[in-house]
């Protein structure tokens, strides 16, 4: 895509200008998507091709992207970044020679979808259409291919030139379940940081199929009442994804810097001592690992909370620098057109020591959710249960519908009063986390948990 | 203008076998600077333009690239051979007479004079904590030939001031806000105005700091204010795409169908003097027209694109535009999206006004996630929100973690009245705009 010596002349000329770090993101990257429903509805493809710019200087940062890869227009880029910083002209860093980061890619790919042709891929939405037809009540489903093969070269002044090739694929399901005049539909997406093998073993229809259960039991189901109760959340995704809202993104350094809940609780109690949360971008075939984060930094384990204390933070490159912390490996981006800020990655809690099923053995009433139909994180943080099941008198009741949760990160995490023993990795691998550095792939896991009390929204009436 | 000279070239002399061909370019530059201590803490600047080739024949395929210099009618073959999968029936485009060249004056805006703006805005909200505050230019052309001989193009500059404000509260959770304004040009923000805003919006989050309280559960009447409204909206919209409607797809299904109270009038425009974001123009070329879509609670017209509107024979009202999914996917698929879609404000009312004539229940000040609490297919909503209560006219106390549920149906028969106090917010993706005022609704349902 460039050279190194073309980087390099650029990278003097910002640093002559005053920055004291300037690096570039350089991104090739193909996506093709195909979208089926009772026919092929479209077929795309398409190219992105551009770099990013990023000269830091102190604690100001300037991120010019553009698609000319010249030279001339890297240094046009450069003037820009260093009028945007105010930067005096008069620096004097020299960068550093370039040594070539190798490391272990955490998702090997065996076959490449960009090596087989449209049928292959065609042919595996057809089956899903047509397995979705099968179902009871389905009366119709929307199926959509998405394979993407993203090449990145990070070089940096500091010497860093980082490669990888990142490749994943996906399929969405958009099922229609109908009964006596009533309709619900709903999403589901199936990912994998791999290639088309990950779609031998059929575990993509069998959460086409789950998606199509849960559905069809939301059709006459009664709406969640609206009420403060016990809430059991399911191991795999729903737990991890309350931490992911309840906790993750206040514990980004950009969150911090906006002054987060969290900023000075290092050290301190912020969670039940059940909880012992990790985000670890180096698991070997999960859908928010990578060799380097998106500032050629190697990916890392990070403790984030243990035994219910805050042990740390999430940073990227200059929210390091604004806060005196260390980088965390956790620099990342959507693509060439988002300068990187600090996101998770695989965020999981980890297993604890409590009875799996006595939390809901021992519940008088409650909620029990068993999937997560997405949420937002701040002070408040929301999550949407798509799947939920009233709990009376330790029995596992009827479905219901509707049902929102709400509560702040700091009080909830408290009132987690069960964590249980079985650890399960989050189903149909990950999903996409939306923030300033754009859509990036994560996923969340862990095991079952219980929360004391929380707010649960809904239309019904007491069950 | 965004040249496509080696397009049209090819639109000219399409390589063999294509019958006809499109290309909708799009070129947005921008300059976005945070403000920190009168200073550009951080900034983004691009200039990058996107192309959209469909070709093909009565079916079309699709490519996509950020090369200028890609080769024409290679891109043209490559979207045909896509197009040889799909089964999709006929697909409509614009011919010559949509054709419209459509430019406004504005220049670039020198980056001392955004930081300046920026300054005085973050020194006219001294003593609110700011976590962020940002100025933003943006110049936006969007240019549409194809084989039939359509030529349209527009190209309009505006400038945002956006910031998020947080007013410490003794002994008590902040009162925070986010704020936005846009106009045509820097010139026309005003700093001091715009931190009033933001500062009165952070202070009436918890109804000027009230102290808590909890209120049970059950059904009450409420002041939704303009955030909160806009939140609903930025998704419910879409219930009043025709394309949603044809599928199946929306809680609403034909025009003249009641879908609320006589208060309801929902308006798309592609510009309002209240916004500097302006949509002349959609993804076919079609100029976008200004439509009531639903007047006095009965749905009138929907949004529609070329495709839809023909299954409704009418002409389209220029609503066609690429809406990225919450995946970092490039948007490529045609759809349905508005320009500035509103609420009709009604002049008559103040939101004190509304206020007082509620008597008891809640003023909802603000929303969280828009994106997973409206269901477009069925209209169920669940919002979690907050704001404060009132009782006999006076406020009692601040409420939050809190959620209203209904459904669309619901909360547009619950509007009793509407206030006029207009504002607009944009889409995250910034390709749309939602406004509205505050309103009375009666009877909804709250969790606390």
């Amino acid at each position: 895509m460039l050279s190194t010596a073309t980087a390099n002349a650029v990278f003097a000329y910002a640093l002559r200008g005053g920055a004291d770090f300037a690096e570039l993101f350089l991104e090739d990257r193909d996506d093709v998507s195909i979208d089926c429903a009772e026919r092929i509805n479209e077929v795309s493809r398409m190219r992105s091709y551009g770099a990013g710019l990023y000269l830091l200087k102190g604690n100001s940062g300037a991120y010019v992207y553009l698609n000319d890869l010249s030279e001339p227009a890297l240094r046009r880029a450069a003037d820009d970044a260093l009028t945007l910083m105010g930067a005096s002209g008069e620096g004097n860093g020299t960068p550093r020679p370039f040594t070539v980061l190798n490391r272990e890619n955490p998702c090997p790919v065996i076959v490449s979808p960009s090596e087989v042709g449209q049928e292959r891929k065609i042919a595996l939405l057809r089956e899903a259409v047509q397995c979705a037809a099968l179902l009871p009540e389905v009366s119709r489903c929307q199926a959509t291919w998405f394979d993407r093969d993203q090449r990145v070269i990070l070089l940096n002044s500091e010497g860093v030139h980082a490669e990888d090739r990142r490749v994943t694929t996906r399929m969405r399901f958009i099922p229609v379940v109908s009964r006596g005049g009533e309709t619900a539909s709903s999403f589901t997406e199936y990912c994998a940081a791999a290639g088309m093998e990950a779609f031998e073993n059929g575990r993509h229809l069998e959460q086409l199929k789950t998606c199509c259960q849960r559905l069809r039991g939301s059709i006459g189901a009664p709406e969640a009442p609206s009420c403060r109760v016990p809430v059991v959340l399911e191991a795999g995704a729903c737990s991890g994804t309350f931490f992911h809202e309840a906790c993750g993104h206040q514990l980004e350094t950009r969150s911090l810097q906006e002054g987060g809940l969290f900023w000075d609780k290092r050290g301190r109690q912020i969670a039940s001592p059940k909880v012992t949360l990790i985000d670890d971008g180096t698991l070997k075939g999960m859908y928010g690992s990578a060799r380097f984060d998106d500032e050629g930094m190697a990916r890392q384990r990070n403790v984030l909370i243990e035994n219910g204390i805050l042990k740390g933070f999430m940073a990227d490159r200059l929210g390091a620098r604004r806060l005196g912390l260390e980088r965390t490996g956790s620099g990342r981006r959507q693509d060439y057109a988002h300068a990187p800020g600090p996101r998770m990655s695989n965020t999981f809690l980890a297993a604890g020591t409590d009875d799996d099923d006595a939390m809901i053995r021992d519940l008088d009433e409650g909620l029990y959710v068993t999937e997560i139909g997405g949420g937002t994180g701040g002070r408040e943080f929301t999550l949407l249960a798509a799947c939920a099941y009233w709990v009376k008198n330790g029995q596992i009741g009827p479905q219901v519908k509707g049902a929102i949760l709400v509560g702040r990160g700091d009080e909830t995490m408290l009132k987690i009063d069960r964590v249980g023993r079985t650890f399960v990795v989050e189903q149909g691998g990950g999903s996409f986390c939306g923030a300033d550095s754009g859509f990036i792939p994560t996923t969340t896991s862990g095991p079952r948990m219980r929360i004391a009390e929380m707010v649960v929204g809904g239309k019904g009436e007491k069950l | 203008m965004i040249d496509l000279t080696g397009y049209q070239g090819a639109l000219e002399h399409l390589p063999q076998g294509i019958a006809r061909a499109e290309v909708n370019a799009e070129r947005i530059r921008c300059t976005d600077i945070a403000i920190r201590d009168g200073r550009a803490a951080s900034s983004v600047s691009f200039d990058q333009t996107k192309f959209y080739i469909r070709a093909g024949g009565e079916r079309l395929g699709t490519v996509y690239t950020e090369r200028p210099d890609d080769d024409a009618a290679a891109l043209f073959c490559a979207a045909a051979e896509n197009a040889r999968w799909t089964d999709a029936g006929d697909t409509p485009m614009n011919g010559p007479e949509r054709s419209v060249s459509d430019s406004d004056e504005g220049e670039n805006e020198p980056i001392k004079s955004m930081i300046v703006l920026g300054a005085e805005a973050e020194k006219a909200m001294r003593g609110a904590d700011i976590p962020f505050l940002h100025v933003r230019v943006t110049e936006r052309e969007l240019r549409t030939v194809n084989s039939l001989g359509l030529d349209s193009f527009t190209h309009r500059h505006w400038a945002d001031l956006y910031t998020a404000v947080s007013l410490p509260r003794e002994g008590m959770q902040a009162a925070e806000a986010e704020a936005n304004v846009s106009a045509c040009g820097l010139d026309q923000l005003d700093p001091a105005a715009f931190a009033q805003k933001a500062l009165a919006l952070a202070d009436q989050t918890d109804g000027g700091g009230l102290k808590p309280i909890t209120v049970s559960s059950g059904s009450y009447d409420c002041v939704m204010t303009g955030q909160v409204l806009r939140n609903i909206l930025m998704t419910a919209w879409r219930s009043l795409s025709a394309e949603a409607m044809q599928g199946g797809g929306s809680a609403f299904r034909a025009v003249g169908e009641k879908i609320g109270s006589v208060e309801v009038n929902l308006v798309n425009a592609p510009a309002h003097p209240l916004s500097g974001k302006r949509f002349p123009v959609d993804s076919e070329g079609t100029p976008m027209s200004e439509t009531l879509l639903v007047e006095q609670g009965l749905l009138r017209e929907p949004l529609t694109t070329l495709s839809s509107a023909r299954k409704l024979g009418i002409a389209s009202n220029g609503c066609t535009g690429r809406i990225p999914v919450m995946t970092g996917n490039v948007p490529i698929a045609l759809t349905t999206v508005p320009g500035l879609f509103y609420l009709r404000p009604d002049g008559r009312n103040t939101q004190r006004q509304l206020i007082e004539r509620m008597d008891t229940g809640f003023v909802l000040t603000y929303s969280l996630d828009l994106f997973h609490s409206v269901n477009i297919a069925s209209g169920l909503f669940s919002v979690p929100c907050g704001g404060y209560f009132v009782r006999h006219g006076e406020k009692v106390g601040s409420v939050s973690q809190m959620t209203v549920a209904g459904s669309l149906r619901e909360l547009f028969t619950a509007v009793e009245a509407v206030g006029n106090d207009l504002d607009f917010d944009d889409f995250y993706f910034r390709n749309y705009c939602v406004g509205s005022p505050s309103a009375l609704l009666r009877n909804m349902t709250f969790s606390s």
